[in-house]
């Protein structure tokens, strides 16, 4: 069920009617439960077993790992979950990846490992890594168990934010839990605000640039180089946009219920270098790499080379979870690499006020770097990598010229707005949405998304991972 | 960051001013952006066969696809350079209409300064608009000939313009009989007053917000998709409403022109035989047809391609060759229906 239908429009009215209706606080966790597992369960029931069995198990395990007094035991068990947590995620994400990677180099040779029919249960991404980190957290001692299976279940089944983050902490959501649903004004208008912020984004702005990078994705060479620059360029915008709007979208519903979600971007394209770009962009996941990967693999603590391998290695991995596939692998390593230099040549103070003048220009090599690695996570396979590089190159420089206006209009709209509410510090989540003359400009964005919705909604990029 | 003042500091009755402003600027700032970028309709008049049609000397911009400025003579018809010579009417869709392109880039347009061109006196009459179907033709025929007296009838269409024919939602529709044959029928079109249509095609806001309702709820529902449906059973009608149409302009020339809908852009490649099987369906009943000539100008889009490197479809500001053509397109069907048209006319001669 996407946020952009009919059915989620009934699902979230009933759930509030109900809620509203209902007072009793363990009865509202209960009706949030039953609303999160119909919302997956509309995707795919049978995943919905799953689910509740990661669920019921990393619940189950957290509590003993609480009451056991044996550090050994304790540690058995915290492997347990991990590898079984990480085991199902490699089964349903990575068995035919990994496959298909053996058959391809060793069919020479007459060995050939079966390859099954498997579907990816949408979310698996993240909320493993939720639950991953729920356990290694109450292992650490860093948070507390959740008071009761019921919520912990509301913790990892939380609609909202469920098949495509935030990625949430428990040390994050089971305190605004235990105070319960809350209800207000300023609830209501700033869910309706962030909402209809990524309801702009999604459906008129990435939408409408995914009308022409689709074609660019798909036929570069029938484009001239010029035209895939622009494709390429204002991907970066589209995925940005896309994913960002989801999290509005995601952060608005949680609102209208009381609860607030981690923020997953921050302006990243008006990053100074790409260390900062990684400080504002996907946040939920780049805090879990960096915390439940990069610093226990011994982060910048053991020398230079050790960091620039462990940053490496995180970003690759990064790439990785981002999908099953050598693109994904390669464009986590590009970043890796990337990262590696910008570590060792950029000297930049970040702590030091962003200026329009000496920072903007950063910005714009940050926002081209991150269109041009894009080309292998967008692509669907290294041929089409391989044939946008070349246009890119300018290689295979004819082709038709298209002039792609809005993709062009809204990168430059986003690119440079974001630098305007940097310059200014202008933070649209702290606009003050219980003033009257707020609602017009509330309203206004749902307009603009009705008025100038691309001719075709597209799924949301990061439910595919 | 500022702190927001307390609940309770808020002064209410500056606030609901500023409010009222603030909505007053949001739909002032709409309606300005979407009258200067996106679209300003024409004025409507009432008429007894187009139902509600701009009126004579309207304008309207449009920039949903490229931008163009189409003006009306009155009754639907689309200016066209010349006004006097032997009547060819020229009815299709949107194509025809070509809101898309302004005027003089039409392909009705240059049709018909070629042919002056080349000597004919002929006043080309575009009654394009969009959405219609040969049941709409079949319908309008007493009264098209009543006015025009059309020496040559050019019907531009595609295969939804056969296959739509038969869907009953449809203001004229042909409707399968017991004995097999199809027969046009007519709804009276429901229709808000003509002064609320005005209103609301004053608006430039008004007018994209009607467009896109149309677009969400106008959706076909899943059942339209079923077998029975009688649309679905519209291929093995064609060649009766060719029949229709023919019997429909007992003294004029049928040229049926379809819009070829190619080159088709598959997600890894381009179609390579340059065919379409929705074409190719439509053209192998009309080739069997008599008394029709018919014009396909595939042949001129695959030259555009592959000379120039230019799609026959697609703006600048829209997916390349999606949606409806552009000036190359207009250029590409021009050649073809100027060279079919005068070749027919020759043969009067």
């Amino acid at each position: 069920m996407s946020f952009i239908s009919i059915e989620f429009a009934v699902l979230l009215v009933l759930v509030l009617l109900l809620i509203l209706v209902i007072r009793n606080a363990t009865a509202r966790k209960w009706i949030l439960l039953i609303a999160s597992c119909s919302f997956y369960a509309y995707w795919d029931w049978r995943f919905l077993g799953l689910l509740i069995f990661v669920t019921a198990m990393d619940y189950f395990i957290s509590v003993w790992l609480l009451r056991s007094p044996n550090p050994r035991a304790r540690k058995i068990m915290l492997v347990t979950s991990v590898t079984i947590n990480l085991a199902i995620l490699g089964f349903f994400k990575y068995f035919n990846f990994f496959t298909g990677s053996f058959n391809a180099l060793l069919s020479s040779f007459g060995l050939h490992l079966p390859e099954l029919n498997i579907i990816l249960p949408i979310g698996i991404s993240f909320y493993t890594f939720e639950t991953l980190s729920y356990v290694v957290d109450v292992y650490l001692g860093k948070t507390r168990p959740a008071r009761s299976l019921l919520d912990y279940s509301v913790f990892v089944t939380f609609f909202p934010r469920l098949v495509a983050g935030p990625i949430m902490r428990a040390s994050h959501f089971l305190p605004q839990l235990d105070r319960g649903v809350q209800f207000s004004r300023e609830n209501f208008l700033r869910g309706a605000q962030f909402f209809g912020q990524g309801l702009v984004k999604k459906v008129a702005v990435a939408d409408s640039i995914a009308m022409m990078t689709d074609q660019i994705y798909s036929i570069p060479w029938i484009f001239s180089s010029e035209t895939v620059w622009i494709g390429v360029l204002a991907f970066g915008v589209q995925v940005y946009f896309d994913f960002s709007g989801y999290s509005d979208m995601a952060t608005g519903v949680a609102r209208l219920f009381g609860f607030e979600l981690p923020v997953n971007f921050n302006l990243p394209f008006t990053s100074r270098n790409l260390t900062e770009f990684w400080q504002r962009w996907h946040l939920s996941l780049s805090l879990w790499l960096r915390d439940y990967l990069y610093i226990p693999l011994g982060g910048n603590r053991m020398g230079k080379a050790r960091t620039f391998f462990n940053m490496f290695l995180t970003m690759l991995l990064g790439g990785l979870w981002h999908g099953a596939s050598w693109n994904f692998v390669l464009w986590g390593g590009a970043h890796g690499v990337a990262l590696g230099i910008d570590r060792a040549v950029s000297r930049e103070d970040l702590s030091r006020e962003w200026s329009f003048l000496r920072d903007g220009w950063k910005g714009l090599l940050v926002f081209a770097w991150i269109g041009i690695a894009c080309v292998l996570f967008r692509s669907p396979g290294m041929n089409v990598a391989y044939l946008v590089t070349r246009k890119l190159l300018f290689i295979d420089p004819l082709g038709v010229d298209w002039f792609f206006f809005p993709a062009i209009f809204y990168t430059l709209v986003v690119v440079f707005g974001g630098f305007v509410l940097r310059a200014k510090k202008i933070d649209l989540a702290h606009i003050d949405v219980r003033h009257p003359h707020v609602l017009p400009l509330i309203a206004a964005q749902y307009l603009f998304a009705f008025l100038f919705a691309a001719g075709g909604t597209s799924p949301f990029i990061y439910f595919q991972f | 960051m500022k702190s927001n003042p307390p609940f309770s500091k808020i002064n209410f009755s500056s606030a609901r001013f500023r409010a009222a402003l603030w909505s007053l600027i949001v739909v002032c700032v709409f309606e300005l952006s979407i009258r200067t970028l996106v679209i300003r309709p024409a004025m409507l008049a009432f008429d007894a066969v187009w139902g509600s049609a701009p009126i004579e000397g309207a304008c309207s911009f449009h920039a949903l696809e490229g931008f163009g400025t189409t003006c009306y003579a009155g009754r639907n018809e689309v200016q066209t350079p010349f006004n006097s010579g032997l009547p060819v009417v020229v009815l299709g869709d949107s194509y025809t209409e070509a809101i898309q392109v302004d005027n003089a880039a039409k392909y009705v347009s240059l049709t018909e300064a070629a042919l002056r061109e080349r000597g004919w006196d002929v006043n080309l009459i575009n009654l394009g608009d969009s959405n219609r179907t040969i049941a709409d033709f079949v319908y309008m025929a007493p009264e098209i000939i009543a006015r025009y007296a059309p020496e040559i009838v050019v019907i531009q269409t595609n295969q939804s313009g056969f296959f739509d024919s038969l869907n009953p939602r449809r203001i004229n529709y042909f409707a399968l009989q017991a004995d097999g044959e199809l027969k046009v029928m007519h709804r009276d079109r429901k229709e808000w007053p003509l002064l609320a249509q005005n209103v609301i095609h004053t608006s430039g806001l008004l007018t994209l917000t009607a467009v896109r309702w149309n677009q969400t709820t106008e959706a076909i529902p899943a059942g339209d998709e079923s077998p029975t449906d009688p649309t679905r059973a519209a291929p093995a009608h064609l060649a009766q409403e060719v029949a229709q149409l023919v019997a429909a302009y007992p003294n004029s020339q049928i040229v049926i022109l379809i819009i070829p809908g190619v080159p088709i852009l598959f997600p890894d490649k381009i179609n390579p035989g340059w065919e379409n099987p929705n074409d190719m369906e439509v053209l192998s009943a009309l080739t069997q047809a008599e008394k029709i000539s018919v014009v396909y100008p595939a042949p001129a889009f695959k030259e555009l391609y592959k000379k120039y490197g230019v799609f026959p479809r697609g703006f600048f500001n829209s997916p390349p060759n999606y949606g409806h053509l552009n000036r190359y397109g207009h250029i590409a069907v021009a050649e073809t229906l100027t060279a079919a048209l005068d070749a027919l006319l020759k043969g009067a001669r």
